[in-house]
């Protein structure tokens, strides 16, 4: 999964840093900010609304990678771990189980909803208040 | 000498092509003056500055800073700069704060430092607020406390009064003079870049005039006025005249003319048709501060309208003056459709690049926009070979010389050119 996902990352914070403003650079260099400091000062919070979607991007890939994982079938034997991912897969395959198929449905959805609004949409709003260029 | 720059040149090179900017320009900074550095804009004053403070290398050339040679951003040099380039993120005390740090001063000297810093420059009590939280003149305040903080010898200003409302630079001007003055800033020397002659006037000790393209240095006029100084004073204009006139000598003029046969101004035709109609009721000549003035335009501005009426042969720039000529006052007076039918003559004829293109377009049809560009960009650089190609397309279509297709991207030969292709 971290090897998937570290390129959402990855490519987001390149894309951050190569967006800071030409003056800040010239401003950083100018004055002789270099190393940490210039990670800390300047590239790391220009790059902080980059960096943001690419974890939402690679949290999102992260976690459909591990719900799918949940369940696999490979040469006949199936390997399955509770979760919601095995319990939505094992509900779907059995017949006239909708409403268990419909509470596993509607719990992943209550988990994106509020991982969108406590965690993601904070981290959205800090982005765009703070380090917003 | 504090600074000096011997025999500095540089080009920046677009597309594998290098485009001279600067060619062997010297100069030196002596302690206890003030220098304004002025020229055209992209006249390469910038980027001088930007070789002066170590921060970009010359071609060739040295920049010494107390007899050492400059092979990067300088210690005892500061910048501040026309977009202040404040750290939005950081508050006002962090962003002063941030060349001490990068120093290693330990934390709570560095503090000190900035809020005396701040003080010294009327901020005090704003040393938590965000950027965002500051007017334009106090922002710059904060890149003026950012760079004395560090204690420089030179003090560089980049157009550093040029973002703000003419009030407000006319307060921080004044302010950071009175320090000046009063002693009590750490520089020892302070060099301008300035596009604002008055700015320049009112308060370096000398200026020095770039001219020509590549640039060199070619007019050194001295300030010897007292402080506090009236922009009023008939004394104050005449160094205001004699900087205009160095920025607007004859030959000057020409030989940009014929260098840059393909490098149109930026002027749009209305512009044009205004400051045509301007000099005209000034009976067909007029001092450019006045008209600059009169038209509420800066100086830059003023440039690229009198360069193309020029160059279409509707005007001429003398020793400060403007004059219509012959044709151009016709012009002024004409009707609409009158001045559309002799723009597109004057076109024709006073510029090579429309005669070619509209040959082409007579024979051809159709023109690829991109051919053009092509043989734009044998003489320009890259963002250059765009500006004029829509300078092309706006010019050519009011004189209805030219059709251009957006979606094609292509020149035709507009409608009722076909039959009668003399105009």
């Amino acid at each position: 999964m971290a090897l998937g996902t570290q390129w959402y990352i990855l490519f987001n914070v390149m894309a951050g840093s190569m967006a800071v403003p030409g003056d800040l650079k010239e401003a950083a260099r100018g004055f002789g900010l270099r190393g940490w400091a210039l990670w800390r000062r300047l590239l790391l919070p220009a790059s902080f609304p980059y960096l943001v979607t690419g974890l939402i991007t690679a949290s999102g890939g992260t976690w459909n990678a591990s719900i799918v994982a949940e369940v696999v079938t490979w040469h006949g034997k199936t390997l399955e771990a509770t979760g919601l991912g095995s319990y939505i897969a094992r509900w779907t395959l059995a017949e006239g189980q909708g409403p268990h198929l419909l509470l596993g449905i509607a719990v992943m959805s209550l988990y994106v909803v509020a991982l969108n609004r406590f965690l993601w949409r904070r981290l959205y709003r800090l982005a765009e208040e703070r380090y917003r260029l | 000498m504090l600074l000096e720059a011997r025999d500095i040149t540089k080009a920046f090179s677009t597309g594998g092509k290098p485009f001279p900017v600067l060619e062997g320009v010297n100069l030196a900074v002596g302690e206890g003056e003030i220098v304004a550095l002025l020229g055209r804009s992209g006249g390469g004053k910038s980027t001088l500055l930007r070789i002066l403070a170590g921060l970009i290398p010359p071609d060739r050339g040295e920049v010494r800073f107390q007899g050492k040679r400059v092979e990067g951003p300088a210690e005892g040099m500061a910048m501040v700069f026309q977009s202040f380039a404040l750290f939005p993120w950081l508050s006002v005390l962090e962003n002063v704060a941030l060349g001490l740090e990068a120093r290693g001063v330990p934390k709570e000297a560095r503090l000190r430092r900035a809020r005396e810093a701040i003080a010294l420059v009327g901020l005090q009590g704003f040393e938590e607020a965000l950027p965002k939280e500051l007017s334009g003149g106090m922002k710059q305040r904060v890149g003026l406390a950012r760079a004395l903080v560090v204690e420089p010898l030179v003090l560089l200003l980049d157009e550093a009064f040029s973002a703000l409302d003419p009030l407000t630079a006319e307060g921080l001007r004044g302010d950071l003079l009175d320090l000046w003055q009063a002693g009590r800033l750490p520089a020892r020397a302070i060099l301008l870049v300035t596009h604002n002659l008055e700015e320049a006037v009112a308060l370096a000790d000398r200026a020095l005039v770039l001219q020509g393209s590549p640039a060199r240095i070619g007019r050194e006029i001295a300030i010897p006025l007292a402080h506090p100084r009236d922009p009023h004073h008939p004394r104050f204009r005449a160094v205001v005249e004699e900087i205009y006139q160095a920025l607007t000598l004859r030959e000057e003029v020409e030989r940009r003319l014929e260098e840059e046969m393909v490098r149109l101004p930026s002027a749009s035709v209305e512009a044009l048709a205004s400051l045509a109609e301007a000099l005209a009721r000034h009976g067909g000549r007029a001092d450019l501060p006045v008209l600059a003035t009169e038209e509420g335009l800066e100086v830059d501005d003023l440039f690229p309208l009198l360069e193309a009426l020029e160059l279409l042969g509707f005007a001429r720039v003398e020793r400060g003056d403007a004059e219509l000529t012959p044709a151009g006052t016709a012009w002024a007076s004409a009707t609409p459709e009158e001045r559309k039918i002799m723009f597109g003559e004057h076109l024709l004829r006073q510029v090579p690049l429309f005669a070619r293109l509209h040959q082409a377009v007579l024979e051809r049809h159709r023109v690829p926009e991109e051919r053009v560009l092509a043989r734009l960009r044998q003489h320009l650089p890259e963002p250059e070979a765009k500006r004029v190609l829509a300078v092309v397309r706006e010019w050519g279509r009011y004189a209805g010389l030219l059709g251009y297709d957006d979606r094609a991207r292509v020149f035709f030969v507009p409608e009722q050119m076909e039959e009668a292709p003399e105009l």
